[in-house]
């Protein structure tokens, strides 16, 4: 048999007939390539996550503290006591409220980055956006807790310009205001969008990306102003980037614990209840009651998304 | 009288009464890109119900002459005009011209039906009113029953109808095609060449048509320009344009030609000027018989020979210079190496007023 190919020497020949079998069967590179992060979804991930909730269907002996291995449904009965549903309904709304601030606030830079920026000024962009993400996330929550402080650089800042009744007028409206930015839930929101905006604006910013200038321009020539063409064509076509951002601001507040003790009033946040109620309470069956309910809500707004069509453009 | 007839006529009319003021007129518009001028003081007259060509290779700006009638650039210099308005500073939306993209730009998330009444939705038309009138568009463009496709369920052929149907459906004054057929295969393109030219007939509309195929060009239009580096070369009808060119660009970008310097158009028999000879109007003939017809005519090898089905191109290598014959196929066999007699009429030698 006369051979096609001329052949090398033993190690580069073992090393080629890797390469040719690999390129052959296609189904035993993917094999290869996806066993390990299967396992780590697998056991690491999906067990950890089912044992969990397992523990949610535990209940805790009032009288011992033990806990005690039975399945019931206890334990979520205890999540409706006025107390725990205060939590769950003050940090839904904080994520919703998190996730309409970034869309606001990150829709337009988006925008501009996807369709006007070029070449360095895209390198801008990009570098601006990420940047926050590389200090410390507790540096950037004690450094905002300084600036949002009666005595830090935004009351001073506003005290220099005049400006100081804007921020008393808003300190001074019920629940969300407070003694001062810092402690209260309007200075809350604040920080939870800095620190979450990134999020917002990088999938938005793919969307856009992938929306030919043409179709702007087609909306125009078919006789639509400016805002009709960003309310039929641009908005809906952006929808699933800000459905994929908006998971992201959503359930990342849902799950903060460190941020609401150090900015805000002392209400807790699910997080911190679950923070607590694993730690010095001791109550792990709670905890995990408590940590399913991002899951499910996180569930029924990607359902709702999809009824609503934010995922029907591509 | 012939459809060029007519559009002469029309042209004329158009020119000499200033009440029917042209469809779209372009007064020493120049449109600047950095240091490039895509568009270069550009004079150019479309009357009414014309179909009228822009002819050209990539970048020489008539895709931005489209652009600048249709309001998505604004000119550096100049002013547009569109049915004797000014546009030159009205937006996109409140121009009488629809485009048909060269991509065809349609809307991912709406369906066919959507699509196609988009343009009467943003006009306020009632539901009810804007379907039937959106089916009636797709059945004009031959594409009935597609109506809850999505774009990306669709041919490239069926998106280029839906394409055209949804410039159509609000009646425009002036339909601007981007190279509408480049992404359809042959026989498509051939069809939708038909389809085009009679839509336009039955319409009225003007058509301004971009392309960079002359064949398209010279087949579908009433008059074309050809565009080169920015600047109009030439305008004309079809046949004025493919008989009498004025350059040599013209020559040789429509149709194909063989140019010849002014001494060996002389060596050849013609004057000494720069001249064009079509390949088609070459002739192989027996020497004796040219000689007797006191023919102009050149002698040489054959170095090339092409197969084309309805015809032949041969290359004739003429020591002067090399001169490209079309055959026909029931014309005697030349084969590689061969020396043979070309000729051809006086009249098929064309004088050139200049190089570009």
């Amino acid at each position: 048999m006369t051979s096609l190919a001329s052949s090398p020497p033993a190690p580069e020949a073992a090393l080629n007939r890797i390469a040719d079998a690999l390129y052959l069967r296609r189904g035993l590179l993917l094999t290869l390539l996806l066993v390990p992060p299967l396992l780590w979804l697998g056991v690491v991930y999906a067990g950890s996550l089912f044992a969990l909730l397992l523990q949610s269907f535990f209940s805790i002996d009032e009288f011992s503290g033990t806990i005690v291995r039975e399945l019931t449904l206890k334990t979520y009965g205890e999540l409706l006591a006025p107390a725990n549903a205060d939590v769950i309904l003050r940090t839904i709304t904080m994520a919703a409220a998190v996730t309409v601030g970034s869309a606001l606030l990150g829709f337009p830079i988006a925008y501009y980055a996807a369709r006007y920026a070029k070449g360095r000024m895209k390198a801008v962009f990009y570098l601006a956006v990420m940047m926050p993400l590389w200090s410390s996330y507790l540096v950037k929550v004690y450094a905002w807790k300084m600036l949002l402080a009666r005595e830090g650089a935004v009351a001073w800042t506003a005290g220099a310009t005049g400006l100081m009744p804007v921020i008393d007028a808003a300190l001074g409206l019920p629940i969300i205001g407070g003694p001062s930015l810092s402690v209260s839930y309007l200075g809350q929101w604040l920080v939870f969008v800095y620190l979450w905006l990134p999020f917002m604006i990088l999938p938005v910013q793919a969307a856009l990306e992938r929306v030919p200038g043409s179709l702007i321009e087609a909306s125009a020539d078919l006789g639509a102003q400016p805002r009709q063409t960003f309310r039929h064509i641009i908005l809906p076509l952006a929808l699933p980037g800000v459905a994929a951002g908006s998971i992201f601001t959503f359930s990342l507040t849902l799950g903060d614990y460190i941020l609401p003790q150090i900015i805000g009033p002392s209400s807790l946040l699910l997080g911190q209840a679950v923070y607590m109620l694993q730690g010095t309470a001791g109550n792990i069956p709670l905890a995990a009651a408590f940590a399913f309910i991002p899951i499910a809500v996180m569930a029924l707004y990607l359902l709702a998304a999809k009824r609503l069509g934010a995922f029907d453009a591509f | 009288m012939s459809v060029h007839d007519k559009a002469r006529i029309a042209t004329a009319q158009a020119s000499s009464s200033p009440f029917v003021p042209a469809a779209v007129e372009f007064q020493g518009v120049s449109r600047i890109f950095g240091t490039v001028r895509a568009v270069d003081d550009i004079n150019l007259e479309i009357p009414a119900g014309e179909f009228f060509a822009m002819l050209g290779p990539s970048g020489s700006g008539k895709t931005t002459c489209l652009r600048l009638i249709a309001g998505f650039e604004q000119p550096d210099a100049g002013e547009i005009t569109i049915f004797g308005e000014p546009a030159s500073s009205l937006p996109p939306f409140r121009r009488c011209v629809n485009t048909v993209f060269q991509d065809y730009a349609l809307f991912p998330h709406l369906n066919v039906l959507q699509n196609v009444a988009y343009g009467l939705m943003i006009g306020g038309v009632e539901r009810g009113e804007r379907e039937r009138r959106a089916k009636q568009a797709l059945a004009m463009v031959k594409l009935p029953g597609l109506e809850a496709r999505r774009p990306a369920q669709l041919s490239g052929g069926q998106r280029q109808r839906v394409a055209l149907a949804r410039a159509l459906v609000n009646e425009p004054k002036v339909l601007l095609l981007d190279e509408p057929l480049g992404a359809l295969d042959l026989k498509l393109r051939e069809e939708m060449q038909i389809e085009l030219k009679n839509l336009q007939r039955s319409l009225g509309i003007t058509f301004v048509f971009v392309t960079h195929d002359q064949g398209e060009a010279l087949s579908m239009s009433n008059r074309v320009a050809i565009f080169n580096a920015g600047r109009i070369v030439q305008t004309g009808t079809p046949q004025e344009i493919y008989e009498r060119p004025k350059s040599r660009f013209a020559a040789e970008f429509v149709g194909g030609s063989n140019v010849l310097e002014p001494a060996v158009s002389a060596r050849f028999g013609g004057p000494e000027r720069l001249v064009s000879l079509r390949p088609e109007s070459i002739a192989v003939t027996p020497a004796e018989a040219a000689a007797a017809l006191n023919l102009p005519g050149a002698e040489g090898r054959c170095t090339d020979v092409q197969y084309h089905g309805s015809y032949r191109r041969i290359f004739v290598d003429c020591g002067g210079g090399r001169l490209v014959a079309a055959l026909p196929p029931s014309s005697a066999p030349v084969s590689l190496g061969e020396t043979v007699r070309l000729s051809w009429s006086p009249g098929a030698m064309h004088v050139l007023e200049s190089e570009e």
